[in-house]
């Protein structure tokens, strides 16, 4: 049974935003291995990816903090060792070496080492870049959903994301393991402030206090259809664009904010 | 044509310089730091200003690399994965800064074997490497040539040789090299795969 009520839990990648929102949702619902390239009390201390993002918080016993380089298969395997479940949020944008050892060898290493440990279930995440600038990316489409093949074209970032993404599916589809893929694209706050009315909002996006609950429902959530699922991680947005359906089918998850005094007269 | 041959410090890559020399003026280069084939250069193939200089005036670049790479050659399977596809999106985009207009990307028809025996695997059926760094290499390759090419940038031709001495001759894979290098695009697509084998379970 690959669901994951109780138990520990693996944080890869933790220093980051996405890391503080996964932290704040599970830390009183598991026991927690936080790990991330720095040390967690470096990334605690900031600072900020963007001015209103959150910062992780620094968590005692019963959780452990770690520095993993996730590029290393010994210190990912050494990680992964007695973990109900894995949620990897590495990830590297804009070198051209490191992109490649975190977001594809990383990928590799995670997905090699949790079919070692027979972990129950891996949380992998990614990017959706929903307009890449050339004319076969999904930006001038509407309804898209989930299971769409990404197009990452020659964008370094989002291609090195997508490289990890097949890695992890075919270990998945290999072993068994059970792979939730989450999707991303653009973060906010959940609190809108008053100047922020009416400025819109990207049509992908989801708050980072949505984000950090995905994971709880991620790890709850009863069986997949298929070793491998990719979800859509994002509000619904009248834009009618991106739809997550099926983390509301298969996770039971919908995103609590709709963003609506953003593009509201 | 100018042409431009990678990992041409091995037998195939070697072959490969050796044949279509006969037609085409080429360039040939590798990681050794000497090879017998003729104006081999040492080149980093990570280095991106390296392989856009070493691109200069090529019309096709013929990526053996993905098919000839082995483990033994780089250490470690995350290195081995790391080699092969960064060498590719190097090559890929070096190439497209450079104004080459193909790239023919030399794969391996491994990635179709665990299909069941029974069925005719062509190129529309998806690849199906198997979950270890030596299978996963030559995919990621192709999958990064893919991308690249779906910009419309470039255009980039895979073939999938088969086990060269065992279904396909050296011949074969010279004589599906030439054709890739200048047939014409099918329906404007800027991607094309071939599978290469002329016996067992691929040949048609």
């Amino acid at each position: 049974m690959a669901t994951v009520t109780e138990g520990k839990v693996l944080i890869l990648g933790a220093g980051g935003p996405v890391g503080a929102a996964a932290i704040a949702a599970l830390k009183d619902h598991y026991e927690l291995r936080i790990t991330d390239a720095r040390p967690m009390a470096e990334a605690a201390e900031g600072p900020r990816q963007s001015p209103r993002a959150p910062l992780p918080e620094l968590l005692g016993a019963p959780h452990e903090n770690r520095v993993v380089d996730v590029s290393k298969y010994d210190q990912v395997l050494a990680a992964v060792e007695g973990m109900d479940a894995v949620i990897n949020l590495t990830v590297l944008r804009p070198h051209p070496v490191l992109a490649f050892h975190v977001n594809e060898i990383g990928a590799y290493n995670v997905a090699k080492a949790c079919v070692a440990c027979e972990t129950k279930r891996l949380i992998h995440t990614g990017p959706f870049h929903s307009g890449l600038g050339y004319d076969s990316d999904w930006w001038n489409d509407f309804r898209v959903s989930d299971d769409i093949p990404i197009h990452p074209a020659d964008d370094l970032y989002a291609l090195t994301k997508y490289l990890g993404n097949d890695i992890t599916r075919i270990f998945a589809e290999e072993h068994g393991l059970e792979v939730l893929t989450f999707l991303y694209c653009h973060f906010r706050p959940r609190e809108i402030l008053a100047e922020e009315h009416g400025r819109g909002i990207h049509p992908y996006a989801t708050s980072w206090e949505d984000t950090g609950e995905g994971f709880l429902y991620g790890l709850r959530a009863g069986v997949m259809p298929s070793p491998y699922e990719t979800f859509f991680m994002c509000s619904r947005l009248p834009h009618d664009k991106y739809r997550p359906d099926k983390a509301k089918r298969l996770l039971g998850w919908e995103a609590r904010d709709s963003f609506e005094a953003l593009y509201s007269r | 044509m100018n042409v431009l041959v990678t990992a041409a410090d091995s037998d195939l890559g070697a072959m490969l310089c050796q044949q279509l020399a006969s037609a085409h003026s080429v360039a040939s280069i590798g990681r050794s730091e000497a090879a017998s084939t003729a104006g081999y250069q040492c080149v980093d193939m990570l280095d991106l200003e390296a392989m856009t200089a070493v691109l200069e005036h090529t019309e096709v670049a013929v990526h053996a690399l993905p098919y000839t790479a082995e483990l033994a050659d780089v250490g470690d399977e995350q290195e081995l994965l790391d080699w092969v596809s960064r060498t590719t999106y190097v090559l890929a985009t070096a190439a497209c800064a450079a104004g080459v207009r193909r790239v023919v990307l030399l794969g391996s028809l491994d990635v179709m074997r665990s299909y069941d025996e029974r069925f005719i695997v062509t190129p529309e059926w998806q690849p199906r490497p198997q979950a270890t760094a030596e299978s996963l290499a030559p995919h990621m390759a192709e999958l990064v040539g893919r991308e690249v090419a779906r910009t419309g940038k470039i255009e980039v031709v895979a073939l999938r040789l088969g086990q060269v001495g065992i279904e396909v001759s050296e011949d074969e894979v010279a004589a599906a090299v030439e054709g890739a290098m200048s047939n014409p695009l099918q329906a404007q697509y800027h991607w094309t795969v071939q599978h290469v084998a002329s016996s067992g379970r691929f040949a048609r």
